[in-house]
């Protein structure tokens, strides 16, 4: 009834919106100094892995000295704990924990009067398949992709989750800013791979932080402790020597002085670390690759781009380059290709047994333990 | 500086109290505007504020020639001029590898090499963004739309913080005005500008972002190593990133320029409820599809001259909106499909208006028909805007509809990127009342509850995103 007497095209009395309440400037930036005080108590744990993630200098400094103040209140009053709540629910605890601590490496100096054989291959077939894990810096990321692209052509390898555990803007300079040697344990803890594949470098030509810092980059103190945390991480991920790791160091960049002066140092100590691990680590050297016939840097190899216009990344083709030659060393690494000779006559004809077959483990047996019982290193007097 | 970091909080505290408190002595207060907005422009990289600045002064000698001179034939000269220098900015910075790559690449399917190498220049950011502004600024004076302003005013027009790098593209008649009409500091639209600001801050940290790390991004990298549910999931996932991030950022921005008492125009109104592709670019980036339509289509003869004109301006205007986006094939292989599906559209209605047909009858079940179809038409064109090679678009398209592919074990579809997507389209279809009633109730809090409120949501926002904040998907345009 009453509806009616309502004017044409009013609106009915429950559909109204109120109108908004506007508010002085004065209030907004109150409200908005409220809300950053109760969001800065409540994400503190956020802020401080976020302050301490910080390029080492001033602003870093700064950062800190009100993130850990707000940390700690926050801590003490347990504000942390919704925010822990919610990571728990979400699946993502420990976010927030800050883990500097690097291991030492467990392989000692390499005693050159030795001869060392290299050790037997492992084999690898269609039904015994050789389980990758690529990562990395970002420099892993578009080869990696390569690489998860181009492994089925080998027929015998899997990417773990068929893609890039690449995390932007990381190394081993900084492991309150991501801890390698951490994730890599619970990488392998959790997918067990039988190879990795990583790319890093291209971030640490700066002052180390976290447990044993604080040197300057290029200082000796500096190679000393860098070759310590590489020659760590190589043993965190080869363990007792079942598992093979391909490490890539920096291309050369367009900026060639920073290469030469910078990048050359950190790949020898990678190469250096790596002829003290034979059979268990291989370096592969992408450094001159990407170089032109004169030796400068490339954007372009026979007339095909290899590198992004920043000048430090690769476009899929260079991307595409780097998987070729990380196949190939694994071809160097493993028998992967045996496997075709076994096959029924009528689609291989060849030879039952060739000097690869024999090393084979049998396809019944788990590939996770004759991963490490395999392969021992042979060392010769 | 990008808006969800700690830098731009900073930046803007000082900001806002300083513009509310110079506002009064307006001279001021553009002098303090173009400082700030320089800064928050130049923090990417200094060197490109000059090219702002050389872009803000030319422009501005071309709109005000333009303005003196009576003659129509000097006029159009001029203005050819001022196109010419926009687009030589656009071509040099943006396009100028793309060719040189292209004619690479022909030149070598040929069999001749070529010895030219990229100019390799870094991109500024916001480029096509300033440089579409200032060109609908000159245009729109030289159709004696509008009058040109003193220098300072465009330059904090071109400049201003909250839309220099990613839109919303806003005209000169619609801002240039507001700089010298007086504000009152005593009622700023607070609750919806909040409002925009966490919504935009929701959609691209959490929802943008869980769906670029959790399937996209996977799928697109190796479409080969992916099953067909995988990839069509991935491809709806990327529709609804491409749609928190963007719609995220230009809510963050009109939010943002609110609060410092300026309005900008709607840029998204729930797009993927759209019931035809027509109606789908009213709703998606409304100030880029309106350039297009004032400053491309509509004098390139619009549906003026029939039909076969009006397919022909279509696809031009969306070709040319594709590469807008970007210089490569993909973008290109983008606008066409939307062109194609826009004339067909187009010629079913002349059709139906030739025969003397009525319209359908619009019922629910039409409706959702239409707007599964359209969907769909987006998404399939969303595979060419993202992917990164058009031989890859290809592959990932035919791996997607393969049937042998359709019983592969899909590992990434999983109930986070299926609430994500749900979510992300869900979300545009809320009634608008709804949210109306929630920014009403919210405007009625006291300062002290809303910050409790708003510092919560920061919290929840922080916590799900992931470390770190990824670029805006637009900045690159």
């Amino acid at each position: 009834m009453s509806t009616a007497t309502r004017p044409p095209g009013s609106t009915h009395p429950s559909n109204r919106v109120p109108r908004r309440r506007p508010l002085p400037a004065g209030h907004v930036i109150v409200v908005m100094l409220i809300a950053a005080l109760v969001g800065g108590l409540l994400n503190a744990a956020g802020i401080r892995k976020t302050a301490n993630g910080q390029a080492v200098g001033f602003k870093r400094d700064v950062a800190r000295f009100f993130a850990e103040p707000l940390y700690d209140v926050s801590h003490a009053l347990r504000i942390d704990e919704l925010r822990k709540g919610l990571q728990a629910i979400s699946g993502r605890s420990g976010d927030d924990d800050i883990n500097a601590s690097l291991p030492d490496p467990t392989t000692g100096d390499v005693d050159t009067t030795v001869t060392t054989l290299p050790p037997k291959k492992q084999a690898f077939s269609p039904t015994d398949r050789l389980d990758v894990w690529v990562g990395g810096d970002s420099l892993s990321i578009v080869p990696g992709q390569s690489f998860v692209n181009l492994a089925p052509s080998a027929e015998v390898i899997d990417v773990v989750d068929n893609d890039v555990d690449g995390h932007v803007a990381t190394g081993l300079a900084r492991p309150e800013v991501f801890n390698w040697p951490d994730h890599m344990q619970e990488v392998i803890a959790q997918d067990n791979p039988d190879a990795v594949v990583i790319t890093m470098g291209s971030n640490d030509d700066q002052t180390l932080t976290g447990e044993g810092g604080g040197e300057q980059f290029g200082s000796p103190e500096w190679i000393t402790e860098y070759r310590r945390r590489v020659g760590g991480m190589m043993d965190v991920v080869t363990g007792s020597g079942g598992r093979v790791l391909f490490w890539m160091g920096a291309p050369m960049m367009r900026n060639e002085e920073r290469s030469e002066t910078r990048y050359r140092i950190i790949n020898d100590i990678y190469s250096e670390e790596a002829a003290k691990r034979p059979g268990r680590v291989f370096y592969i050297d992408i450094y001159d690759r990407f170089r032109d016939e004169n030796g400068s840097y490339a954007d372009f190899l026979n007339g095909v781009q290899v590198r992004t216009p920043d000048g430090i990344h690769f476009s899929r083709a260079g991307g595409d380059q780097i998987a070729q030659v990380v196949l190939d060393t694994m071809n160097q690494a493993y028998d992967l290709t045996s496997w075709r000779s076994k096959l029924p006559a009528t689609t291989a004809p060849g030879p039952a047994t060739t000097a690869g077959a024999t090393t084979s483990p049998t396809t019944a047996a788990k590939k996770k333990t004759t991963a490490t019982t395999t392969r021992p290193a042979t060392v010769l007097p | 500086m990008l808006f969800p970091t700690v830098t731009f909080a900073l930046f803007f505290f000082v900001v806002l109290p300083t513009s509310w408190l110079l506002m009064p002595t307006r001279r001021w207060w553009k002098i303090f505007m173009l400082a700030a907005s320089y800064f928050f422009y130049g923090y990417w990289d200094w060197h490109f504020v000059f090219l702002l600045a050389l872009s803000t002064v030319v422009n501005q000698a071309f709109a005000r020639w333009i303005h003196r001179t009576d003659v129509d034939q000097r006029r159009r000269a001029i203005l050819f001029g001022a196109v010419a220098f926009n687009i030589a900015i656009l071509g040099y910075f943006k396009y100028a590898d793309f060719f040189i790559q292209s004619s690479r690449d022909v030149l070598g399917a040929v069999g001749v090499s070529s010895g030219s190498t990229l100019v390799n220049v870094a991109l500024p950011v916001g480029i096509s963004f300033f440089t579409f502004q200032a060109l609908s600024y000159v245009i729109d004076v030289y159709r004696r739309d509008f009058e040109p302003g003193p220098l300072i005013n465009f330059a904090t027009y071109l400049s201003f913080f909250p839309h220099v790098v990613a839109g919303p593209i806003v005209r000169g008649s619609e801002f240039m005005p507001q700089i010298d009409e007086p504000k009152d500091p005593r009622r700023i639209d607070a609750s919806r500008a909040f409002f925009l600001i966490f919504i935009g801050l929701f959609k691209k940290v959490v929802i943008a972002n869980f769906l670029a790390t959790h399937i996209v991004d996977q799928v697109f990298a190796s479409p080969g190593r992916h099953s067909s549910l995988e990839l069509l999931v991935g491809v709806y996932g990327y529709a609804v990133q491409i749609y928190a991030d963007f719609s995220g950022y230009t809510d963050m921005a009109i939010g943002i320029a609110l609060l410092l008492g300026f309005r900008f125009p709607l840029n998204f109104d729930s797009p993927y409820t759209a019931t035809s592709l027509q109606d789908f670019w009213r709703r998606w980036h409304m100030t880029l599809s309106r350039w297009l339509r004032d400053y491309l289509y509509i004098p390139l003869g619009g549906n003026r001259g029939g039909n076969k004109t009006t397919y022909r301006n279509l696809m031009l205007t969306f070709v040319i909106g594709g590469l807008w986006h970007g210089a490569a094939w993909t973008f290109v292989v983008w606008g066409a499909i939307h062109g194609t599906v826009l004339s067909i559209e187009h010629w079913r209605r002349s059709v139906r208006t030739a025969r003397g047909l009525p319209d359908p009858p619009d019922t629910t079940g039409r409706r959702w028909r239409s707007r599964i179809v359209t969907f769909n038409v987006v998404c399939l064109a969303w595979i060419f805007f993202r992917a990164e090679s058009l031989t890859r678009a290809i592959d990932y398209l035919l791996r997607m509809i393969n049937p042998a592919n359709w019983l592969d074990a899909s590992p990434l579809v999983t109930f986070g990127v299926l609430l994500a997507i749900v979510i992300g389209i869900g979300g545009q279809f809320v009634p608008k009342g709804f949210t109306a009633r929630l920014m009403s109730s919210f405007s009625r809090l006291s300062p002290v509850a809303m910050g409790v409120v708003l510092g919560v949501a920061l919290m929840v926002i922080n916590t799900l995103g992931p470390r770190g904040v990824a670029p805006f998907i637009y900045f690159r345009f």
